[in-house]
């Protein structure tokens, strides 16, 4: 497979997962905002780590001076200044499905394709700011599309070079984002002097997508059990253990001999960040070391991934001369 | 029975006054029975579904690239077996000449020794690559895909406009229009049994392989791709149609690179041999150490790789010198004098302007005649005398006495008609034909072609470019044709 057709795809299972989460995630924080209305501080608050998780903080205050829900509101979803921003990253997931739509299926290209258009279509015809309500319509929808996408990518592709080069991108992703949500989720509560053990996890959970799966096994939604459940539990596919079974899964059959080197170089990295991540427990160390250590699982992360990229030469070719 | 308009004093491809003609009939029948909200209903739809395909050319405006999709017009052109017959043998007959034209102007160059073309036509021509001089090219074939336009003239005779020998586009949108009128309007297709396009790409796959280069071992397979200039060329739907549909990798020039004369793709694994090359950028960008030192669309080295015969590329590089304008009138000198026959398929007639005495006649009748740049395509540069203003003519003028040898005329021809239906409602519009015509080992010709029509009431311009749009084209099946000539028909036996 072409180098640049497997950047496309990877890129694409990357955007595709990264606008899926902070669609979610955004969501999550809207209809918070109708139950606290009143209570302004805590609100702005979560909106401070909605902005840290889905963008850049620092980015973001370049342009702007303080937290403001609506202008922050258009940042997050429409933005140009925001290269995370929503309605970019889903170009950037078409645009990667137009380089590889020779390896996916055409339905598949039709529907990022055809997404896009109508969203274009959607914020020329409407004024901003956007009502709430409509709003949360639009973010449903970007929700229900990844869905579909998902749902075709499995049931659709061949187990084949494209669709393991789509499952790299989309774990890795996903490890990332649950890594980050965490480390955002303690520097928040460093913040507000209470105890590890009394915090509450319940926004965490929310923002993972987590609270039914967890609720269905634990009753008490303490920080520190909602944590160890993101990073550790087997079972539920969004916790960073899960991702990395995958990752390695997807590895494995993207490169048949197991000992070569190319395997090697990334399976053991691989393995080191899933060993970290497995010991790593809130009842035995202070904050500041549990932020410290998601600060480095993070860059764990984001080394694998350059390693990936370089491994199968994903970056863009430099121009012959 | 529904009446669409009359069709006049032009030659209609449906019509003889009102009535359908007999290879109508049928279609003509069916389309009576929608409602106008039915025909509105699936005219949206079948260009929904264009554009959610992402079967668009973008259209460079002020604002950047918008994406738009190439309108498609439901009234199919129907082409009686008999007829496409005559269009098929001219075909092969007029490409198999301009490749021997091709073969001889590169090597032995005995039609210019003989005087029957101008040296100093072929020599001064931008397209006539020197370095390709003595160029082995696999099979001898330099024409691997030729899209040649074809018109009828206000007395139903098809004539061939253009030649284009370079890198024909559009080929996808012919398997797309019948896609999509299977899928949106099915009803048509009862009563009707048309020659399929399902084979067609077998038979440009089995062609494409056939340019093997010189140094392939001969026991192993030819690995292809085709080039394309990235998804923001204009026709770059057409090459991820062309790669899909040819089982074969679609690349940019960044994706290859040449080592030891072999050109090499990058893949995730790392370096991969390549042995024949589909492009679809021009000649000027292929090499940048030979051609265009700027371009940043091909692959350094390429020819040398080329000339060593480690790669075939496709369609041969110089093709140009054959298709332009100017050389488009010693077409069917070139038939007579390399195959010993009379040209199946007339030209228009086309005066040259480097000649005094055309010159002077053609300045006195300017507003008669249609005026081409030799080197444009796409309707630019293009002035359409009986439609000019007079400022176009004087700029005209201009042009054509600082440099007359960049300049044809030819006489306006009354394209034919057919109807289309926009906006809800039929209308006649000026149609053409490209017709496509594929060449290995054995010549294949894809029945049918694209139909482009002008959309614009009265324009004559067909280019996708200016307000074009295109038609699904049926060559009707010998045994169930019902269509008897009518009357009013000429036919083409070549020496009408």
């Amino acid at each position: 497979m072409l180098s640049r057709v497997a950047d496309g795809l990877y890129w694409m299972a990357r955007y595709s997962e990264r606008t899926e989460n902070n669609a979610h995630i955004l969501q999550v924080q809207l209809l918070n905002m109708l139950e606290q209305s009143g209570k302004d501080n805590e609100y702005i608050d979560h909106w401070e780590a909605v902005l840290d998780i889905c963008a850049s903080k620092e980015e973001y205050a370049s342009y702007n001076d303080h937290i403001r829900v609506n202008p922050l509101i258009d940042y997050l979803l429409f933005s140009e200044t925001n290269s995370n921003a929503l309605l970019t990253t889903l170009y950037a997931v078409r645009e990667n499905a137009r380089i590889s739509r020779d390896s996916i299926p055409i339905e598949l290209w039709e529907l990022q394709n055809a997404f896009y258009l109508y969203l274009q279509q959607e914020i020329t015809d409407r004024e901003k700011p956007f009502p709430l309500m409509s709003l949360n319509y639009f973010l449903q929808n970007v929700r229900k599309t990844s869905m579909t996408v998902t749902g075709l990518i499995e049931g659709s592709m061949d187990r084949d070079l494209p669709f393991y080069l789509i499952q790299v991108g989309k774990w890795l992703e996903r490890a990332e984002k649950t890594i980050r949500i965490a480390l955002i989720t303690l520097e928040h509560q460093q913040q507000l002097n209470v105890s590890l053990q009394e915090a509450d996890g319940a926004f965490l959970l929310d923002l993972s997508r987590a609270t039914e799966s967890y609720l269905r096994k634990h009753r008490q939604t303490n920080l520190t059990g909602v944590t160890h459940y993101l990073l550790h539990d087997e079972h539920f596919p969004r916790s960073v253990a899960f991702c990395l079974k995958k990752i390695e899964e997807a590895l494995m059959n993207i490169e048949k001999d197991h000992l070569s080197i190319r395997f090697l170089e990334l399976n053991n990295p691989l393995k080191a960040l899933l060993f970290a991540i497995m010991k790593f427990d809130l009842l035995t160390i202070t904050i500041e070391e549990a932020i410290l250590s998601m600060e480095e699982r993070l860059f764990q992360c984001v080394d694998l991934s350059r390693a990936f990229e370089t491994i199968y030469h994903l970056y863009e070719p430099i121009e012959q001369h | 029975m529904v009446k669409l308009y009359e069709s006049g004093l032009f030659f209609d491809e449906m019509l003889d006054g009102i009535q359908p003609k007999p290879h109508y009939q049928s279609f003509h029948r069916k389309l009576s029975a929608f409602s106008k909200e039915q025909l509105e209903e699936k005219h949206q739809q079948a260009q929904s579904s264009f554009l959610r395909q992402g079967i668009t050319f973008t259209v460079y405006g002020a604002q950047g690239g918008t994406e738009r999709a190439m309108p498609f017009d439901f009234v199919p052109i129907i082409i009686p077996h008999e007829q496409w017959v005559i269009i098929e043998t001219g075909m092969k007959q007029r490409v198999e000449a301009l490749n021997r034209f091709l073969h001889d102007v590169y090597h032995e160059q005995y039609i210019l020794e003989d005087g029957v073309i101008p040296r100093l036509l072929v020599e001064n021509n931008p397209y006539y690559y020197k370095e390709m001089l003595g160029v082995q090219v696999p099979n001898n074939n330099h024409i691997f895909l030729a899209g040649i336009d074809l018109i009828r003239d206000e007395n139903g005779v098809y004539r061939v406009l253009e030649d284009n020998l370079r890198n024909p586009s559009g080929m996808s949108y012919v398997f797309q229009n019948r896609h999509v009128m299977k899928e949106v309007y099915p009803e048509f297709f009862s009563k009707h049994s048309i020659h399929s396009l399902e084979k067609q790409m077998a038979h440009m796959q089995e062609v494409l392989l056939a340019h093997r280069p010189r140094n392939l071992d001969p026991h192993s397979d030819a690995k292809a791709v085709l080039l394309t200039a990235g998804m923001y060329n204009s026709a770059y739907y057409d090459h991820v149609f062309l790669a899909q549909q040819l089982n074969i990798q679609l690349v940019e020039g960044r994706d290859l690179v040449v080592q030891d004369a072999k050109v090499y793709m990058k893949t995730i694994y790392g370096l991969e041999q390549i042995d024949i090359i589909y492009r679809r950028i021009d000649d000027d960008f292929l090499d940048p150490t030979v051609f265009r030192a700027d371009s940043l669309l091909g692959v350094a080295n390429m020819i040398d790789a080329y000339k060593a015969g480690n790669i075939s590329i496709l369609n041969a590089i110089g093709n140009g010198v054959a298709d332009d304008k100017a050389m488009y009138a010693y077409v069917p000198d070139m038939i007579r004098y390399y195959l010993k026959e009379e040209p199946i398929l007339e030209n228009v007639t086309t005066y040259h302007l480097s000649d005094e005495k055309q010159l002077a006649w053609v300045l006195t009748h300017i507003q008669e005649l249609v005026i081409k740049n030799v080197g444009a395509s796409g309707g630019y540069d293009m002035l359409i005398g009986p439609q000019a203003s007079k400022e176009d003519i004087m700029l005209f003028r201009k042009k054509i006495l600082e440099n007359p040898h960049q300049y044809i005329a030819q006489p306006t021809i009354q394209l034919s008609r057919a109807p289309a239906y926009q906006d809800g409602r039929f209308y006649p519009c000026h149609i053409d034909l490209r017709v496509y015509v594929m060449k290995g080992d054995d010549t294949y010709v894809l029945p049918g072609g694209l139909s482009r029509v002008a959309l614009k009431e009265g324009s004559l311009v067909v280019n996708s470019s200016q307000g074009g749009g295109a038609k699904d084209t049926w060559i009707l099946k010998e045994e169930s044709q019902h269509a008897k000539q009518s009357s009013g028909w000429t036919v083409l036996d070549g020496t009408v």
